[in-house]
């Protein structure tokens, strides 16, 4: 018999991250109880970490202190700034990570934690009385907080053509559904599907007919300890292919195979993540889709088509891959597949992810219907965190919508149930101008100072942020007199002095390019952080002065705490609203006003009341 | 205050004796208590069928009335409703709303209030009743017909376009970050230009009618404006048919405005006589044409009046337009010489039709062959031509329009410049604030439904 602080079900992405913060608080003792055979933090997926709106919040977690960053910065084998041609707030890394490598870097990291115990062991029962009792196969471990990160795991049910199988991965073993578990956990109605491409056979493909995306070597690490273009492993590039009609023709004559359209897949997938079955049948004019071929990894054998997942039959999903051009003679290694699964109504949780109804029960990841490891990841620091911060008697932890993506997706997550799969878009945010990459340090301190944690990223952000202040001050007081090679070279038309902080807002200048010639003029010695987020953060301080006037009124309104139970007792409401309402349970008007379905007379009422 | 309050009171107008008033009961579960007051069964009643009653108090038969029963939802405002067509006596309508409000349960109802329950149980939005406001309060057909429109929600139909431009202006701004590879960089650009420019024509037009709309169209105001004793108040009293204003050879006689209202086939519009603009020493007379020239300013109908055989200094009406130029007296002794006036009346003489800087003229001597006709044919063209855009005329709508207007004007004068498309973004934000002030709050959740619904995303 065992007992733990806290012990977190599932080692994916959540579970990691959860358990990572937890152990840097030293007291506490934490065990990760996780399926045997399965690699920690492992990638079933897509083998890459980032993206647009993803890699903002791979570097919230790195300067908050979790795990996400350094790992994908150690098995990363091809870095790109995706929107780089769309404007710097949007601008996001992404990097391909080997698949081998990821799991073990992650696994280098926790093997160091002494707080923490990894238990391979499958979980049988759990139970509550004064603490958790978890009875895995081969023993009893008890629990003060519980943290179930389990994925797809919940009643998981594969699809590959008409053969089906329990399970929530084609390489674990399945698990039971959590009403055998807990009794008063509600489910969503829906269940959710996910799909993933088949993988081919590196050497059965032909990369010359495709085009290459190679590695950006300027991209920054994610971890801001790593050296700005450190590189960890080699560099690999990505092909870019098409589907064209013979492609769909072929998943359009095979319409009664595919467990998703001839009725066997019930769950509900995302829109902006179909299959191309999906692409086939519901847009019947389009034949020609991208294909991003990506290694997954540097000795791996396979690549991952991405663009094609699909639970069509193998010989059929065979037939589709060699239409397209480079991959005429490919093998197919493992088969696409579909995964069902059942995920929570996370209405039922609190701003902390823990169950509003027993509150030292946390979920985290997938399991809470988002998609995407960096979704799971900051999910599972924002559980882990809090049931340390619960335990040792602290304020909770949380992050705000208006300064973090991590943020924006827990009230989301939180104040609505979905009908598909959640995945955070720049679209989600208000605040996107501000939400940026390169202004990350200066976000998450105030964040990470709370913890009151004396780590090297706690030095690396009080070091930032006294940096950026000073070079902010310097920059709004000096002035520099330029020579008309060098007003003509930067297109400026200027008297006399120019103050440094007004050059770079003019719209024609590149601030990062142009700051980087100013400190070099004045032989200052900059990191190459820092003058990023100096640079961007002038050039976009009017934009966001002026954005943040325009939505005071509703910012301001969106904070105002309201009291839902009075809401609910209220004659002025009507009946569907206060359903609603109390299901919710919204703390502030902002959260009541993201409920679908309340009426816009009720917001009137309701603002009416707290103007 | 858990339960909703049944509220009562007289929807047909109280305070003069009419043929019959209608009382109006609202709320809930209310039958049973009112049960004592009538002579048939109120439990028993049929929904929307008349049923006559007798009122009763207590033995005493007070009245016989027609009942009308609307069980919610089915009702003006989604609750119970009961309607008591009674005699319409001042004394009797009191009688009875006594006699129902004596029930614990019921009391009288606040103005606004039945309709306030229609609002919230979304038997109507905010702007029918807006439109039911207009309605109610109309003095004029087209305040009428517009109040009608707003109710059976036809103006919010063209909000509705708005709102929808919007989210597809969105739409093609959002494509640009999260979905780029999706849609490819042409794809991207054609939407991006085209629902922008759907976007642009839908606030032009918008605006147009709001411009048409000026408040001016609710009290339209007719001003007679000229030198003293050009026959100003002889038109108003031709006008209106009566001698209303004092008419007399002495120039200055009218030393401040009139006004009365004036009907033309059925529009109701506002007649004003204005003091004779002149050099004067009189305060009094000074502040009076001061008046008469801010009058004219903001009026929907300008009428210049003067005698060509006067000498007149004509510095005051140079930056003015006017709709009506009507040179009074005959115009045979006039030769011309006054330079001012000749190039105004470069134009042929007669009554005319096209839009000019000095507007249609028409010669008409007052006193030989007074061409009212005429006149009143020029008014109502003008008016009908307005109503023709479809004018805007509720303030918080055009208020809410000019500042979409504004703030789109600012978007735009960036769109084609601006390279870093977060900024644009950002910038359309701002025009997102005040269009929801229009047309309610558009979530990101539209947005991307918006997306996920017109365009192949993901890899």
């Amino acid at each position: 018999m065992k007992s733990f602080d806290i012990v977190i079900i599932g080692g994916g992405h959540a579970g990691v991250e959860a358990a990572n913060i937890a152990c840097q608080f030293n007291n506490l003792k934490v065990a990760i109880l996780t399926l045997p055979g399965v690699p920690l933090a492992s990638a079933p997926c897509n083998p890459a970490i980032g993206g647009v709106g993803k890699g903002q919040v791979v570097r919230e977690l790195d300067h908050l202190g979790g795990l996400m960053g350094k790992a994908a910065d150690l098995a990363g084998i091809q870095y790109r700034t995706l929107n780089e041609s769309k404007g710097f707030a949007v601008q996001s890394t992404r990097i391909q990570i080997d698949k081998e490598a990821y799991p073990k870097a992650v696994g280098n990291m926790l093997g160091k934690i002494k707080n923490l115990s990894i238990i391979r062991e499958k979980v049988c029962s759990i139970s509550k009385a004064e603490t958790f009792e978890i009875n895995t196969s081969e023993n009893r471990y008890y629990a003060k907080k519980l943290i179930l990160t389990v994925g797809t795991f919940l009643k998981g049910k594969l699809h590959c053509g008409q053969e089906t199988r329990e399970g929530g991965r084609i390489d674990a073993q399945p698990v039971g559904d959590l009403g055998s578990i807990f009794q008063d956990v509600k489910l969503n109605k829906k269940r959710f599907k996910t799909g993933t491409p088949p993988r081919l056979d590196i050497n059965s493909i032909d990369v010359r007919k495709m085009e290459a995306q190679p590695s950006d070597p300027n991209v920054e690490t994610m971890h801001v300890l790593h050296g700005t273009s450190e590189r960890f492993q080699p560099q690999r590039s990505c092909f870019l292919t098409y589907t064209n009609s013979d492609t769909m023709q072929v998943i359009r004559s095979n319409k009664e195979n595919s467990p998703m359209f001839n009725g066997q897949i019930e769950g509900t997938g995302a829109r902006y993540c179909p299959s191309i079955e999906d692409k086939a049948y519901r847009y019947p004019d389009k034949d020609i889709h991208h294909v991003f071929v990506e290694p997954e990894g540097i000795d791996s054998k396979t690549v991952y088509p991405s663009g094609i997942s699909s639970s069509l039959p193998k010989e059929i999903q065979l037939q589709m891959v060699k239409s397209i051009k480079g991959l005429e003679a490919a093998c197919i290694l493992t088969p696409g597949y579909a995964v069902e699964y059942d995920v929570v109504d996370t209405t039922m949780l609190n701003k902390c992810l823990a169950l509003k109804s027993e509150p030292n029960l946390y979920f985290a990841g997938q399991v809470n219907g988002t998609s995407g490891y960096e979704e799971a990841a900051g999910q599972g620091y924002i559980a882990g965190v809090n049931a340390a911060l619960s335990l040792l008697d602290r304020e909770p932890l949380v992050l705000n919508r208006n300064d973090s993506y991590i943020g924006v997706m827990i009230e989301d997550l939180i104040s609505n149930l979905r009908d598909e799969p959640y995945r955070l878009f720049t679209a989600r945010s208000e605040n996107r101008l501000y939400i940026r990459e390169d202004n990350t340090a200066l976000r998450m301190r105030e964040y990470r100072k709370r913890l009151c944690l004396d780590l090297d990223i706690d030095k690396y952000l009080d070091r930032f942020q006294a940096d950026y202040m000073f070079y902010m001050e310097l920059l709004g007081r000096v002035s520099f007199e330029p020579d008309s090679e060098i007003l003509a070279h930067w297109s400026i038309t200027a008297d006399t002095k120019i103050k440094i902080f007004d050059v770079l807002r003019l719209s024609q200048i590149n601030p990062l390019l142009f700051l980087e010639f100013y400190f070099q003029q004045i032989q200052f010695v900059i990191s190459p952080r820092l003058l990023r987020c100096l640079a961007i953060s002038i050039k976009y301080s009017g934009y966001i002065q002026k954005a943040e006037i325009a939505n005071a009124k509703v910012h301001k309104l969106d904070s105002r705490s309201i009291d839902w139970k009075n809401l609910v007792d209220s004659d002025n409401i009507s009946f569907e609203c206060k359903q609603r309402i109390q299901h919710i349970q919204p703390e502030t008007f902002g959260q009541l006003r993201r409920i679908e379905g309340i009426r816009q007379a009720t917001l009137s009422a309701v603002a009416g009341q707290y103007y | 205050m858990n339960e909703t309050e049944n509220i009562v009171a007289c929807s047909s107008g109280t305070g003069v004796n009419v043929a019959v008033s209608i009382i109006r009961v609202s709320g809930a579960d209310y039958l049973e208590d009112l049960a004592p007051f009538f002579s048939t069964n109120l439990l028993q009643i049929q929904p929307r069928v008349a049923t006559v009653s007798k009122v009763l108090l207590g033995t005493k038969i007070i009245d016989e009335v027609v009942l009308l029963w609307f069980p919610n939802p089915n009702s003006y405002n989604g609750e119970d409703i009961l309607e008591v067509h009674c005699h319409g006596n001042v004394i009797n309508v009191q009688r009875i709303l006594d006699l129902l409000c004596s029930t614990s349960k019921m009391r009288l109802a606040k103005p606004g209030e039945f309709t306030e329950r229609a609002l919230i149980n979304k038997k109507m939005n905010l702007s029918q009743v807006e439109g039911l406001d207009l309605l109610l309060n109309a003095n004029n057909i087209f305040a009428l017909d517009q109040g009608l429109s707003l109710l059976r929600g036809e103006l919010r139909e063209s909000f509705y376009s708005l709102s929808k431009a919007y989210i597809n202006h969105k739409s093609a701004l959002e494509l640009g970050f999260d979905f780029l590879d999706d849609v490819g960089d042409e794809a991207f650009n054609k939407n991006l230009e085209a629902s922008f420019n759907s976007l642009r024509d839908i606030i032009i037009h918008l605006n147009k009618r709001v411009l048409s709309g000026s408040a001016q169209l609710i009290e339209p105001e007719i001003v007679l404006i000229g030198p003293p004793n050009a026959g100003k108040s002889t038109l108003f009293n031709l006008l209106l048919g009566t001698d209303r204003a004092i008419v007399t050879p002495t120039a200055g006689t009218t030393r401040d405005y009139i006004s009365e209202d004036l009907y033309i086939d059925n529009y109701r519009f506002r007649l004003l006589d204005t003091a004779g603009l002149r050099e004067t020493g009189d305060a009094i007379e000074s502040q009076g044409i001061e008046r008469a020239l801010k009058l004219a300013e903001n009026a929907f109908f300008k009428i210049l009046l003067f005698n060509p055989n006067d000498k007149y200094s004509f510095k005051q009406f140079e930056d003015m337009d006017f709709d009506l130029c009507l040179l009074t007296h005959s115009t045979e002794n006039y030769l011309g010489g006054n330079d001012e006036l000749d190039k105004k009346l470069t134009a042929p003489i007669g009554p005319l039709r096209e839009d000019g800087s000095i507007g249609p003229i028409c010669v008409v001597d007052l006193l030989d062959t007074p061409r009212i006709d005429l006149i009143q044919q020029e008014i109502s063209h003008k008016y009908l031509k307005l109503l023709s855009f479809d004018p805007i005329i509720i303030s918080r709508h055009i208020e809410s329009i000019k500042k979409i207007e504004r703030t789109f004007d600012q978007y735009r004068s960036i769109f084609s410049q601006e390279q870093d498309l977060a900024v644009l973004a950002s910038e359309f934000s701002t025009v997102g604030v005040c269009i929801s002030e229009l047309v309610g709050i558009v979530s990101a959740e539209d947005v991307l439904e918006n997306i996920f619904n017109n365009f192949c995303i993901g890899k």
